[in-house]
C-alpha cells in the first residue's frame, strides 16, 4: 500500500529543492548580468518554494491527522488514541519532522523579507539568493537523510506514540518559539551578506536589520524562557537550567544577537563599528546552525556518538564550515571599506559602556562553547572525554551577569563622547546609594550570600537609573504643562525604542534576580510517611494522606494527597503525581507547585510502598516567578521598541 | 596621558585574564572524566579520578536496603557494582542506559554521588524536539 500523502510530501520536497537551487541560478545571473527578467524570476522561485514547503507540511499533518501510520515518522511519533492537540504537535515531536518545520518558518520569513526590500533593490537580489542557499541546504537533508516521508512496509497497525517527556503543553508551543527564533537569525544574516557582496555598507543594513533581528530576539527569549518552564514542571527536579548541551546550543546565538542589538548603537550614532557588527551577525546566524548541528547529530548526548555520527552530522559541519569561510571571506574582502570612522574619545563614555557589553556577552558565549565542547575537544587531544559541569558555568557566568547587570544601570546614562564629573554626579548618586543601602538592609536582615547580594545591589542600582531617568523625562513634560499620567504615556509613546529598551532591562533584572535568590536559597527535604503522619520543611507543615491510583488510555496515575500548613494557616491540598506510560514502560513526574510572588513550594512523588507509604520530596525555591514575569516582561519591552514610532503631528 | 584607546585594551585583558582565571578554577573544581565501564576498566591511572560512567544496569542486580541502592552496570564486557544513597531517577530500571558519577573506592565498588537516566536509544536526545 502506498500512502497517497507521503507521496505529495516527498514529491513537495523533491520539487523544493529543484526549484531552490533554480532560484539561486536565476539570481545569480540577474545579479551577474544585471538582468530585472531572471532577478524576478529568482523571486518567483522563492514564492514556489515557500508555497511546497507549506504543501509538504499539510501532507505530514494530514498523515498525523489520519493516523497512517505507512509513513514511519508518524508511526514513530504518533499512535492511534493519541489526543488531537499532541498529534498535531508530534509534527515536532522528531528529528525529521523539526527540520521541516525549520524550513517551513524559514519560508515564511524568506518571502516577507524578500518582499519587505523591494525598496531597496540593491539589496534585494544578493539577500534573496544568500536566503536560497539556506533553502537548498535544509531542502537537501529533508529530500534526502532527512526525509519525515520515509514509508514503512507493512505498516504497523498502531503507532510507538510520543515519547511522554514531550506531552505536554509548555512542549506544544517550545520548539516552534526556538525555530522562530533561531530561523529567524538568517535575515539579518542575509542582509549582511547583501550589503558585503554589493558593498553597501552604510548605516542601511543596519538599521534595516536591527527590526529583522529584535523580532527573532523575542521568539528565542520566549523559546529559552518555555524550555526552561518545561524543565521545571515536567523533568522533576525543580531546576530550570542545567547547562545541558541542547540549552547552551539555544543560549549561544541570544548572546550574540543581544551583543549586536547594543552594538548597533554605536554604529548608528558614531559610526564605529561597522566591521565588528557584520562579524556578530555573522557569527550570530553561524551559531544557530551550529546549534542545530550539536542538537540533531547527537554529536555530545552520548558517549562514543561521533563514532556512530550519522550522515548528517558531517553534512551540518560541512555546511556551517562553508558557510563561515564564505562569509568571513567576504567581511575581510571589504575589510578596508569598513575601517571605523569615530573613535573611542574617553574611557569614561556610553561607547564604553557599549565595548564593556560587547566583551562581556561575547565572553559568555565563548565561555559557554568551550564548556559545550569541552568533551570533544579533550576526546580529539587527549583521547578521553572529560565533562565540565555545572560548578564551571556558574563560576563564570557570576561575574559576568553581574557585570552585565551594572553595565545596564550605567549605559543608557552614561554620556556620548565623554562625560564630565557633573554628569555623572547628576545620574548616578541616587542609585548607587540605593544600591548601598538596599545591600546593607539585606545584609542586616541575614542575606549572607555574596553573589546573591551583589545581585540584589546591582539590581537595585538599574532600578534607581531607570526610575530617575523616567521621573525627569516625565518632570520636563508636566512643566511642558501636561498632566502626570499623561506626561508619562507621551513619553513612552513618544520614545518607544528608549522606554521599550528599559522595560527589556527592567525584565532582565526580574529574571536575574529571580535567579540569584532560587539558586542561592533553595530548601529541599523529603521524607517517608504513613498516611496521617506529618513533617516540616521551613515555615510549612505537610501532612501526608495517602495514595490513589486511577487509569487514563495508555496511562497509570498513582496520586498522593498532601495537606500544606504555613505556620497556622492552612494552604490547601495538593497531589502530585506520577504518571506510567504503559506503551513506552516511561515514568514521569506530575510535580504539583504551589507558586507565589515570594516563593514556590514544590511537591513530588518520587516512590511508594505497596502498603501506600509514599516518599515526597519537597523544594522551596524562593522568587522563581520573578523569573517568568521577568521574561514576559523583557519580550514586551522588545516588542514595544520595535513597534513603529508614531508621525509627530506638525503643529 | 594616556590615549583612552589603550586604557580600554587594559580594561579588556584584566576582565577577560579574570574571567579566563575563573573558567580554569571552575573547570578544575567540576571535571568529570566520561567513560563506558570496558574504557574504564582499561585505564588504571584514572582509578582515583571522579569518572562518569555510562553503561546499562544488569538485569536482576537491583537491590535496596536501608536507603542504599546496589546495582551493577555494564557496556557488555565490563561489569561495574554500583552503590548509591538517595533518590533513583525516573527512568532507573533494570535493563536501561544509566550514567553513573563519582569515585571507585579501595574495593573496586563505585560510590555514586549522582545517578542520571539517559533516554533508550529512540529517544536519544534530552529534547528530541529541538
Amino acid at each position: 500500500m502506498v500512502s497517497l500523502v507521503g507521496e505529495v510530501g516527498r514529491f513537495a520536497l523533491l520539487a523544493g529543492l529543484v526549484v531552490a537551487l533554480y532560484g539561486i541560478a536565476a539570481t545569480t545571473l540577474g545579479l551577474t548580468r544585471r538582468h530585472g527578467g531572471y532577478l524576478a524570476s529568482g523571486r518567483r522561485a522563492v514564492a514556489v518554494w515557500a508555497l511546497l514547503m507549506a504543501l509538504a507540511s499539510a501532507a505530514l499533518w494530514t498523515a498525523f491527522l489520519s493516523r497512517d501510520f505507512s509513513v514511519r515518522f508518524v508511526a514513530m511519533a504518533s499512535e492511534s488514541t493519541q489526543p488531537l492537540l499532541q498529534t498535531i504537535m508530534a509534527f515536532w515531536g522528531g528529528h525529521d519532522g523539526a527540520l521541516l518545520l525549520w524550513a517551513l518558518i524559514l519560508a515564511g520569513y524568506t518571502v516577507m523579507a524578500v518582499w519587505s526590500l523591494r525598496s531597496h533593490p540593491d539589496l534585494q537580489g544578493p539577500a534573496t539568493a544568500t536566503l536560497l542557499v539556506v533553502a537548498v541546504f535544509f531542502s537537501v537533508l529533508l529530500a534526502g537523510a532527512s526525509n519525515p516521508f520515509v514509508p514503512l512496509v507493512p505498516p504497523p497497525p498502531d503507532g510507538q506514540g510520543l515519547n511522554p517527556l514531550l506531552r505536554n503543553p509548555w512542549m506544544s508551543v517550545h520548539p516552534p518559539m526556538l525555530y522562530l527564533g533561531f530561523v529567524g537569525m538568517s535575515v539579518p544574516f542575509a542582509l549582511a551578506v547583501a550589503a558585503l557582496i554589493t558593498g553597501r555598507l552604510d548605516n542601511t543594513w543596519v538599521v534595516l536589520s536591527r527590526r529583522w533581528i529584535v523580532v527573532p530576539w523575542i521568539f528565542l527569549t520566549l523559546g529559552l524562557l518555555l524550555g526552561a518552564k518545561w524543565s521545571y514542571v515536567v523533568l522533576g527536579w525543580g531546576g530550570y537550567w542545567a547547562w545541558d548541551p541542547v540549552e547552551n546550543a539555544a543560549l549561544m546565538p541570544w548572546l550574540t544577537a543581544t551583543a549586536f542589538l547594543h552594538s548597533i548603537q554605536i554604529q548608528e550614532r558614531r559610526g564605529m563599528l561597522a566591521a565588528w557588527n557584520v562579524a556578530l551577525i555573522l557569527l550570530t546566524f553561524g551559531l544557530t546552525v551550529f546549534g542545530t548541528f550539536l542538537v540533531r547529530s547527537g554529536v555530545l548526548s552520548s558517549v562514543h556518538a561521533f563514532a556512530e555520527a550519522p550522515l548528517i552530522g558531517y553534512l551540518f559541519l560541512g555546511f556551517l564550515s562553508a558557510l563561515l569561510l564564505a562569509s568571513f571571506g567576504l567581511l575581510a574582502w571589504r575589510w578596508e571599506a569598513l575601517r571605523s570612522r569615530g573613535a573611542v574619545e574617553s574611557v569614561i563614555s556610553r561607547e564604553t559602556a557599549f565595548l564593556a557589553n560587547n566583551l562581556l556577552f561575547i565572553a559568555a558565549a565563548v565561555v559557554v562553547l568551550l564548556g559545550t565542547m569541552f568533551p570533544v575537544l579533550t576526546e580529539a587531544f587527549r583521547g578521553v572525554k572529560i565533562n565540565v559541569g555545572p560548578p564551571y558555568f556558574n563560576t563564570v557566568m557570576v561575574p559576568i551577569s553581574i557585570g552585565m547587570l551594572l553595565l545596564m544601570g550605567i549605559g543608557p546614562l552614561m554620556p556620548w563622547r565623554q562625560a564630565t564629573p557633573e554628569q555623572l554626579a547628576r545620574n548616578f548618586t541616587l542609585p548607587s546609594a540605593a544600591a548601598v543601602l538596599g545591600a546593607l538592609v539585606l545584609g542586616l536582615l541575614g542575606v549572607r550570600h555574596t553573589s546573591a547580594l551583589l545581585v540584589f545591589a546591582a539590581a537595585l542600582f538599574v532600578l534607581g537609573t531607570i526610575t530617575l531617568e523616567m521621573v525627569r523625562g516625565t518632570r520636563v513634560r508636566i512643566n511642558r504643562g501636561e498632566s502626570a499620567p499623561l506626561a508619562l504615556a507621551r513619553l513612552f509613546s513618544r520614545n518607544r525604542r528608549r522606554y521599550g529598551g528599559y522595560a527589556v532591562h527592567f525584565g532582565v533584572l526580574l529574571m536575574l534576580v529571580g535567579i540569584a535568590a532560587s539558586s542561592a536559597f533553595d530548601t529541599q527535604d523529603g521524607a517517608t510517611l504513613h498516611p496521617g503522619e506529618r513533617f516540616s520543611v521551613g515555615r510549612y507543615t505537610l501532612e501526608y494522606g495517602g495514595l490513589r491510583h486511577s487509569e487514563l488510555p495508555g496511562i497509570d496515575v498513582t496520586e498522593a494527597s498532601v495537606r500544606v500548613w504555613a505556620g497556622a494557616r492552612f494552604l490547601g491540598s495538593y497531589s502530585p503525581q506520577r504518571y506510567f506510560y504503559r506503551a513506552q514502560e516511561q515514568p514521569m513526574h506530575h510535580v504539583a507547585i504551589r507558586s507565589s510572588l515570594r516563593e514556590d513550594l514544590y511537591l513530588i512523588l518520587s516512590e511508594w510502598t505497596p502498603e501506600g507509604r509514599g516518599t515526597i520530596r519537597v523544594l522551596v525555591h524562593p522568587l522563581v516567578s520573578w523569573l517568568w514575569a521577568g521574561g514576559i516582561v523583557a519580550a514586551l519591552g522588545a516588542a514595544f521598541a520595535v513597534l513603529p514610532e508614531r508621525r509627530r503631528r506638525t503643529p | 596621558m594616556i590615549p583612552a584607546r589603550r586604557k580600554l585594551l587594559v580594561g579588556a585583558v584584566i576582565i577577560v585574564a579574570g574571567l579566563a582565571f575563573a573558567a580554569y578554577h571552575g573547570a578544575r573544581s567540576s571535571m568529570v572524566y566520561y567513560l563506558t565501564t570496558t574504557e574504564f576498566a582499561l585505564r588504571p591511572e584514572l582509578r582515583a579520578a571522579r569518572v562518569r560512567i555510562a553503561g546499562r544496569v544488569v538485569e536482576g542486580s537491583v537491590a535496596k536496603a536501608d536507603g542504599e541502592s546496589r546495582f551493577a552496570i555494564t557496556d557488555g564486557t565490563t561489569r561495574f557494582n554500583v552503590r548509591f544513597r538517595g533518590p533513583l531517577p525516573d527512568l532507573f530500571a533494570e535493563g536501561k542506559d544509566v550514567l553513573v558519577e563519582g569515585r571507585l573506592d579501595g574495593d573496586g565498588i563505585l560510590r555514586a554521588s549522582q545517578v542520571i537516566s539517559t533516554h533508550p536509544v529512540e529517544y536519544k536526545e534530552k529534547h528530541p524536539e529541538r
